[in-house]
């Protein structure tokens, strides 16, 4: 199943703990640079061929997630009882989330740099600004863009974040109920825009374009189109000769050598043996939530609380992005002929930013991103969100009815909104009870408390994005979830900047305390913007990875 | 604050499963009850239809599944899918292990309250009859499970979707006849398409 070299068994330049948006970047820049580098991934290295449609195997068992009786969370809500949960799980399999996500890939806008002063007075909130600027991290959105391939149109829209060019591939193709949302969001004098994706809209680097199966989010893309790390960095990094990915590698421990630098990792072999990678750098891209624990499971003499915990800030200001969904239901017979989609199933991927800062709003204004899609067309989600739309749930004649009705009579069309998440002292990761996973490795709990000021702005995202179905003409409208989490975007457990006292990072994501150490999944991230964060983490990837080699030259 | 937590039961978002956090849950209450999880080993699929239910539980079952996706015109019921034999087949499984015990206590249960409050056999029962017995476990009036009934009725309902719904090579949407009837084509052969 694995290709490329393998290096058991020796001292190489550079171990990279998860192959995913933060880790495949490093791995794949450095070893183009002529480093030796070894990626240690807990999950398996699936091909093209594991990937079909088949949703109970995708979207509801353990192909990307463990299963909770195996390897749980602890999260506790708002103050609750721990409970075992896979929230906070993104994906374990080589090539991380980025293999089954949808491919959204927004830029951060330059405000979202600056916001700890914006919100310096806001109370159980501890926003911070960045080191950088959204000016140092350009270059590098570029670069993923080019580098992986990312479909987009550029000058779409007033709010769109600055940019140097084109986008390297032209827009994916569009449903025609696409129109519906422009129409809607035009007539309230809002900018309708397509949302750039990171799916291949024509052949690009030896990779097939999109064949239009509209099934990306949950799913592996069986033609390449989709710009995952597996597909897009992956080949080319173990292509060096340079860079081994070893998967069923589960990482448990952040070795410190006397001298206070890591001189490797280790981790539980696909056999379960403890094993130790030694490396001259070591870098974690786990996740936040799994970063952070690695971390506070690493104890040497030197470092009681966790390696680079000295601020005792590993696992602190955890963010994720506030959530809503909306739903507008159109019926099919009074839709002109012109919007009746046929195969195959092209995008409708529409977006509004105009209330990425929302009006009005004195206090806390960050608004975000209101993205409209197509609902997932899974079968069995979609007769369980059919079900649910009413308490208590719908079954019988009643559910058949609906689903009949759904696929036959009407189109609907959903949002979701991707709210700024607002980091405070009660939400963090921590690994301080008794329960351990199948390994025997003491397990994180998520500590969740959203902020009010968050969940208000998110309930007033829902009801503009239900303002667009209305203007649009929709026969009846809803939302959901909202002011709910959308645990996949994770951001902040190792913040980055300036100040030791204040963050666990330096503005190079390389741990104040330990020099040889670095971080470079969301965990940096000290807010979470209005957006999906996967091209920021990629981007600013790339970005440490020029910093790592300049680092190991010096 | 029940409907939320509705939501984060049952739906998911980005292939994180909904059974899994039911699943979860029972795990940890049988921890706390100081009761190992049930050892139920992992089998292939069993060549006779069904390798865990024992026929009188079939007879429940197979009632109870056709309640919950009864047949349309043009839209077959779950027992006409074989959704059942799916569930059968996921309960063998190593992640069901939790649960397949009280999926057998909850369908002894049905037919139990069927005999006190009706007087009949859950499967003797007029279809109005049967769904007002149903709708006592959904709602969680039914009383002396090792969980509440509702978890029962969810558990249930959440295999029947997916056994009516999901792909036949588990035992269930047999002849994709549910696919067939609403025109879903998870393989996406457009028939025109000729991209690359």
């Amino acid at each position: 199943m694995a290709d490329g070299p393998s290096f058991l068994g020796e001292e190489v330049d550079l171990c990279v703990v998860g192959s995913g948006a933060g880790g495949a970047p490093i791995a794949h820049a450095l070893s183009g640079a002529g480093a030796k580098v070894v990626v240690l991934e807990k999950g398996p290295w699936y091909q093209k061929e594991d990937f079909d449609h088949d949703e109970i195997k995708n979207a509801r068992r353990d192909m990307w997630a463990p299963l909770v009786m195996d390897e749980p969370h602890l999260q506790t809500t708002e103050g609750g009882p721990r409970q075992p949960t896979n929230n906070g799980w993104i994906a374990n399999n080589v090539g991380g989330g980025t293999v089954h996500m949808s491919g959204y890939f927004y830029r951060l806008h330059p405000e979202d740099f600056r916001l700890g002063r914006r919100y310096a007075g806001l109370e159980d909130a501890s926003v911070a600004d960045w080191p950088i600027g959204y000016e140092e991290l350009a270059p590098y959105y570029d670069k993923v863009e080019k580098t992986i391939g990312v479909s987009g149109a550029a000058g779409a829209h007033p709010f769109e974040p600055p940019r140097s060019g084109p986008y390297p591939l032209p827009p994916v193709a569009t449903n025609p109920l696409a129109k519906l949302v422009e129409d809607g969001a035009r007539k309230k004098g809002w900018h309708p825009f397509q949302i750039p994706r990171a799916v291949l809209s024509r052949p690009y680097k030896g990779r097939s374009g999109c064949v239009y199966c509209d099934y990306c989010g949950s799913y592996g893309c069986e033609s390449g189109a989709k710009s995952s790390t597996l597909a897009a960095l992956v080949p080319e990094a173990v292509a060096t000769g340079r860079c081994e990915i070893r998967p069923h590698s589960m990482a448990f421990e952040v070795v410190i050598d006397a001298k206070g630098r890591a001189s490797g990792v280790r981790y539980y072999d696909s056999d379960g043996k403890a094993q130790m990678q030694k490396a001259r750098v070591v870098c974690l891209a786990a996740t936040s939530i799994e970063t952070a624990r690695l971390l506070l499971n690493s104890r040497p003499q030197s470092f009681p609380d966790g390696v680079a915990n000295g601020s005792g800030l590993v696992g602190r200001n955890l963010s994720f992005s506030t959530l809503a969904k909306g739903f507008g239901e159109f019926e099919r017979a009074k839709l002109p002929k012109g919007l009746q989609p046929v195969p195959p199933n092209h995008f409708l991927d529409r977006a509004i930013q105009d209330h990425y800062f929302i009006d009005g709003e004195s206090t806390f204004d960050k608004g975000g991103t209101i993205h409209y899609i197509l609902p997932h067309r899974n079968a069995i989600y979609t007769a369980e969100r059919l079900a649910k739309r009413h308490e208590p749930m719908l079954w019988g004649e009643a559910l058949t009815k609906e689903i009949k009705r759904y696929y036959a009579e009407v189109h609907q069309v959903e949002f979701e909104i991707f709210g700024e998440f607002l980091p405070g002292p009660k939400t963090f990761v921590s690994v301080d009870g008794d329960t351990k996973d199948k390994f025997g490795i003491p397990v994180a709990t998520i500590h969740l408390q959203r902020h009010p000021a968050a969940i208000r702005n998110a309930r007033t995202l829902a009801s503009l994005g239900v303002q667009v179905f209305e203007a649009a003409g929709a026969e009846s409208t809803w939302t959901d979830a909202v002011g709910g989490t959308t645990y996949v975007l994770q951001h902040g457990t190792c913040r980055f900047g300036s100040d030791p006292s204040r963050s666990v990072l330096d503005p190079d994501c390389r741990s104040h305390e330990v020099k040889n150490l670095y971080v470079t999944d969301g965990s940096f991230m000290p807010s979470s913007g209005g957006v999906p964060t996967t091209l920021t983490i990629l981007a600013n990837a790339f970005r440490v990875a020029d910093k790592m080699i300049e680092h190991m030259k010096g | 604050m029940i409907r939320r937590e509705a939501i984060v039961w049952l739906l998911k978002m980005s292939g994180v499963t909904s059974t899994a956090v039911i699943l979860a849950a029972c795990k940890k209450e049988e921890e706390a009850a100081g009761r190992p999880a049930p050892d139920i080993p992992t089998k292939s699929a069993p060549k006779a239809d069904y390798g865990f239910f024992q026929p009188s539980e079939v007879a429940i079952g197979t009632a109870m599944v056709a309640r919950l996706i009864p047949a349309a015109p043009g839209f077959p019921s779950a027992k006409e899918t074989g959704a059942l034999r799916f569930i059968d087949r996921e309960l063998q499984k190593r992640h069901f292990a939790p649960v397949a015990k009280f999926v057998r206590q909850g369908l002894t249960f049905l037919d139990r309250v069927a005999k006190k409050e009706k007087k009949k056999a859950f499967t003797e029962l007029s279809v109005a009859d049967q769904d007002e017995v149903l709708r006592a476990f959904q709602t969680g009036r039914v009383r002396g499970l090792r969980y509440p009934s509702g978890r029962f009725f969810q558990i249930m309902l959440n295999l029947t979707l997916e056994g009516h719904l999901g792909d036949p090579k588990y035992g269930g949407n047999q002849d994709q006849k549910a696919w067939k009837a609403l025109g879903i084509d998870p393989s996406c052969d457009h028939g025109d398409h000729s991209h690359g």
